[in-house]
């Protein structure tokens, strides 16, 4: 199909049209909602299995259910977001079942292991915000239909994720010593992890025609930005430091540490001391995938194999 | 359907719902299941969003368009024998 269809699909989108079905899409328009809904699919998918392995080290049977509702709907949300793509003619077998680990297009943040309750409440308020901040701009924006709807249950359940992220957040920020300190390493690591999850610049950012097909409203540092709108003035309510602050005259969020930085995933730290680096460093590191990414992909699919075998 | 192997293959089903009495019924989403009873576990499970006052699954292939000639019940439309679901 030429420019010409791609230019007068924009236009469309443009005065308000909605898009149906996939019969209706442009390769352009294709091409992009496929990239699109598979970072979606595959990052509500892999959050489930590092929320899985934290819930362990849930306190009391309450939270255990708390934490495994939260699994349950993300699981919902990965099939949700599976489906659309399979009535495009995606073949969701070939993306859950097919790829090797490294293939998956989560953020690099859930390759990484939630070590202790204080971790997973934490990636509830940081993480699962981030997924609101993202989504919450796709179902305001987005020309494609199907999705709009789906994400009206997705929005309703990441609210009530983020709600007991804070909660917790605050119970252990009001507990003082041990857990406060807990909570502040939690914060050191996960806050730079969030931050990077946004990706790319706008400066930098190569055109991807996501804006201009309006699968999304706000850029990569509008987002930052609005994330960090909620985040740091939640952390500095609980006396924790986050390397960020409010820029009064320039009315924005302030990094205060070099970005991108390099990561040690053994340590959980931010070399913030080796300063900046370049973004095909960052593209590198998450090509290479975080310490925990065969293992939660396995723990999802491992057993398919010979329980479908015994039931043929 | 879609390449999924023997034992494990399902299939789409489309979930309807409504919150009250007095509203409509609405299609609130879709599941896979490997057959009709699990269809309805796994609705009922997946969209636990609100408390509904009653919700339906309909396998995709029983949905007939009469005006539209695309979208994922297009291949429902009569005279079609490439039939989803
Ligand atoms: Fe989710
Ligand atoms: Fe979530």
């Amino acid at each position: 199909m030429s420019q010409r269809a791609e230019d007068e699909l924009k236009q469309k989108i443009r005065k308000g049209y909605i898009l149906e079905s996939p019969e209706e899409m442009t390769p352009g328009y294709r091409k992009a909602i496929i990239v699109q809904l598979t970072v979606q699919a595959d990052t509500e998918l892999m959050s489930a299995p590092a929320y899985w392995l934290a819930a362990r080290h849930a306190p009391s049977t309450n939270t255990q259910v708390s934490a495994h509702a939260i699994i349950q709907d993300e699981l919902a949300h990965a099939n949700i977001a599976y489906r659309l793509l399979e009535d495009m003619g995606v073949s969701k077998e070939h993306l859950v079942y097919g790829r090797e680990p490294n293939e998956f297009k989560h953020p690099y943040g859930f390759d990484q292991p939630l070590d202790n309750w204080a971790e997973l409440v934490v990636a509830n308020g940081f993480f699962d915000r981030a997924g609101i901040c993202l989504l919450g701009d796709v179902h305001r924006n987005t020309s494609y239909g199907p999705l709009k709807r789906a994400l009206i249950k997705v929005d309703m359940e990441e609210t009530f994720h983020l709600r007991h992220g804070e909660v917790w957040m605050r119970r252990l920020a009001r507990a003082g010593g041990a857990a406060t300190e807990l909570l502040q390493r939690c914060v050191d690591w996960m806050f730079p992890m969030t931050i990077e999850w946004f990706g790319l610049p706008d400066d930098l950012k190569r055109h991807s025609g996501q804006l201009d097909y309006k699968l999304k409203g706000l850029t990569n540092d509008e987002l930052r930005q609005l994330w960090m709108s909620s985040t740091v003035p939640l952390c500095e309510s609980l006396g924790l430091s986050v390397p960020a602050h409010y820029d009064a005259a320039a009315e924005e969020y302030v990094l205060d540490y070099p970005f991108p930085c390099e990561y040690d995933p053994e340590e959980k730290r931010w070399l913030f001391e080796d300063g900046k680096i370049s973004w095909s460093a960052v593209f590198e590191r998450w090509k290479g995938r975080g310490p925990m990414n065969e293992r939660y992909v396995e723990s999802v699919r491992r057993s398919r194999g010979a329980v479908s075998s015994w039931l043929n | 359907m879609s390449g999924a192997r023997g034992g494990l293959a399902e299939s789409v089903y489309e979930v309807f719902a409504r919150k009250t009495r007095g509203e409509p019924l609405r299609h609130i989403g879709y599941i896979d299941a490997p057959g009709d009873e699990l269809a309805r576990v796994y609705a009922w499970k997946t969209y636990d969003e609100e408390n509904w006052f009653e919700m339906c699954v309909v396998p995709r292939g029983a949905v007939m368009p009469v005006n539209r000639t695309d979208g994922p019940w297009a291949a429902n439309r009569p005279g079609r024998k490439d039939g989803a679901g």
